[in-house]
């Protein structure tokens, strides 16, 4: 009776054993998998990061174009404008000693 | 079965399995690391991840030069049909502006990979795409791009297409704008995606420092269009115009003519490439009197209202040199020589100044050596050697014939006139930005060339030639203007000077008071010969009252 009972606790053990082993295993390939997935995710996103910077880089481009001195002087003689060869300026010291 | 027989099936499978045993034996042990190494290498990738080169700003900002990823369409032509080619090249035609017969060509050459076109623009690119046409896909590569096109294009220099800077900014600051490549080792999936579990060695890309400029894009702006206008109306055969501050040497703007576009060298003009502000050497002319009076000054050799006889020519070392057309104006003033730019008063000058103090004072001024700017390319003028001097050099050098100079020479020594007697390194590059922080350039005095009184009379003598003498053209209405003009004879091969054809130039500064902004005009060839100083002055006036009143400088008198 003892004999049996020894080896029913041994096999016991020995299934609780490999269950065990067998969980640990699953939840490393479960591991790996979430990593691998979370990868392929961080890869995606870096991506549309790169992009995103890319699309910023060109409308700052886009920006100093339109900014661009000679691209306003062009414009604005397309529409009539001439450029004033004489701008009178009023020097501000005098007027401030009049206050 | 007899018994030898089965004996020698069995032998035969104990053979059998000891060479494969063997031979498992090896691949496990010597062989082991080969079979590792390819089987890693059908996984592993190792990429250069390219540094990102350094953006160029104004020195308020404005982006000058950048580098961006466009996108470029390649083709992959076995997977078009051979019957869609002819309509997949007229569409692609039509999208990039260009022929389809050579696209159509290219499908059908044979090329397993092929480029159609590089570096779309971003409409371009989108429009392509939309028409998912299989076999055709985009790859991005960096382009260097310039917003201003050509404004600039002196200054900045270009990238080649190894990605190398030649010329201007580009070629002198080419090791910091472009940083350090990185590297990056994965292992990839079949789909050619990053595994997260797998290898991974990363060195990060260092990328290129930014550099802020001197340069103002507005006052560069006008400069260029000046040029540009000065160029056309005398159909001069090269041109520039630099904008210094005197109080420190820092350029504001430098144009070169003819000039080009850095986004396309390929298209552009040889002669073009080369920075006529940095790498023309000229015999300055008349502009060099202010200098030989300076020196005399300095000396205290003559006064501003020391008077001599001028006869319309002087002699030096048995020759002959002649004022501009000859011409004779009896008594006059160290004041009215640089007023009626007089070649015998300055050959006068000159000669009370001596060969050895003259060429000491033009090496004083930066003339015979580079001034040391920070840009690539740049050649300077040529000063002989005093040994080598004839006696009639000491005249001739007096009025700027027989010394060379390149405009930004010239235009350092007139700053340093301007800023009271200091002669600055001229520098473009007002600061530099990279991983370490910061690092700003500090303005560096290169000589004393005169006393600052000195620098204050020669200041006052040169106001004077643009209120009442030669140079009145230069004058704006409510400002100061300190300049001088000067007409070059230019020098021919054989050592003579090439008849009728000059190099006419204007150096002004102003407020006089207080010089905030040096301008010189330089037009190689003009066609109204003598009279090309006059488009000159139009030019500075031109720059001149745009910095007025963009940079709010006060009037300082009266209109």
């Amino acid at each position: 009776m003892r004999a049996a009972s020894w080896d029913l606790r041994i096999f016991g053990l020995a299934i609780a054993a490999i269950v065990f082993c067998f969980a640990l295993a699953l939840l490393y390939v479960a591991q790996t998998t979430a990593l691998s997935v979370a990868g392929y995710d961080v890869q995606k996103l870096a991506a549309q990061r790169d992009e995103v910077r890319r699309q910023n880089s060109l409308l700052e481009v886009q920006i100093a174009r339109l900014d661009s001195p000679a691209r306003v002087a062009a414009d604005a003689q397309r529409l009539g404008m001439v450029q004033a060869r004489y701008v009178p300026m009023i020097p501000a010291q005098p007027l401030i000693a009049k206050r | 079965m007899r018994p030898r027989r089965l004996r020698l099936l069995f032998a035969l499978c104990v053979v059998a399995s000891l060479v494969l045993a063997g031979r498992l034996a090896y691949w496990q042990t010597f062989g082991r690391a080969d079979l590792s190494a390819r089987a890693r290498d059908q996984v592993r990738s190792d990429l250069v991840v390219a540094a990102q080169r350094g953006v160029i700003r104004d020195r308020n900002g404005a982006i000058l030069a950048t580098t961006v990823e466009l996108r470029s369409l390649y083709a992959l032509p076995s997977r078009i049909p051979k019957d869609d080619r002819g309509r997949v090249a007229q569409q692609l035609g039509v999208l990039l502006g260009r022929d389809a017969r050579p696209i159509q060509a290219a499908l059908d050459s044979g090329a397993e990979w092929l480029y159609v076109q590089r570096w779309l623009p971003e409409g371009t690119a989108n429009a392509i795409a939309a028409l998912n046409i299989p076999g055709l896909g985009f790859q991005n590569e960096p382009k260097r791009l310039y917003p201003n096109d050509s404004i600039g294009a002196a200054v900045l220099g270009f990238v080649n297409d190894n990605g190398d800077g030649v010329n201007g900014v580009e070629g002198y600051y080419d090791a910091s704008l472009r940083g350090t490549d990185g590297r990056l080792v994965v292992e990839r999936d079949p789909a050619n995606r990053d595994l997260a579990v797998g290898l991974r060695e990363a060195i990060p890309p260092r990328n290129g420092a930014d550099l802020v400029l001197t340069i103002d894009l507005v006052a560069q702006t006008a400069a260029e269009r000046e040029l540009a206008a000065a160029m056309k109306k005398e159909r001069a055969t090269s041109g520039s115009i630099l904008v210094i501050d005197p109080t420190d040497g820092s350029i504001r703007a430098l144009a070169s003519a003819p000039t080009y576009d850095p986004a396309a060298v390929r298209i552009a003009d040889p002669e073009a490439l080369r920075d006529r502000a940095i790498a023309w050497p000229y015999e300055p002319g008349s502009t060099m009197k202010a200098i030989t009076i300076a020196a005399a000054l300095n000396e205290r050799l003559v006064t501003p209202s020391d008077t001599y006889n001028d006869v319309g020519y002087t002699i030096v070392g048995g020759r002959r040199l002649n004022n501009a057309l000859g011409k004779a104006y009896g008594p006059t003033t160290v004041t009215q020589i640089l007023e009626r730019s007089l070649n015998a008063g300055a050959a006068w000058v000159g000669q009370k100044l001596g060969a050895q103090r003259l060429a000491d004072y033009l090496g004083r001024f930066g003339f015979g050596k580079p001034t040391g700017v920070d840009l690539g390319g740049e050649v300077s003028g040529t000063m002989r050697p005093l040994v080598e001097w004839y006696p009639v050099d000491v005249g001739t050098a007096s009025f700027g014939q027989g010394v060379s100079a390149s405009p930004l020479q010239l235009a350092m020594a007139y700053a340093a006139i301007a800023n009271g007697g200091t002669l600055f390194r001229p520098y473009v590059v007002a600061s530099r930005r990279d991983a370490d922080g910061e690092h700003r350039t500090a303005p560096v005095t290169v000589s004393h060339a005169v006393t600052p009184e000195t620098a204050a009379a020669v200041r006052t003598m040169l106001l004077s030639t643009v209120d009442t003498g030669i140079a009145h053209n230069a004058a704006i209405a409510g400002f100061s203007v300190a300049g001088k003009t000067g007409t070059a004879q230019i020098a021919s091969p054989d050592g003579s000077y090439v008849d009728d054809l000059y190099v006419s130039s204007f150096a002004g500064f102003f407020p006089v008071d207080d010089p905030k902004y040096l301008v010189l005009v330089v037009l190689e060839r003009p066609d109204s010969r003598l009279l090309g100083t006059v488009t000159a002055t139009d030019a500075f006036k031109g720059v001149a009252q745009d910095i007025l009143r963009y940079a709010r400088i006060q009037p300082d008198r009266r209109p």
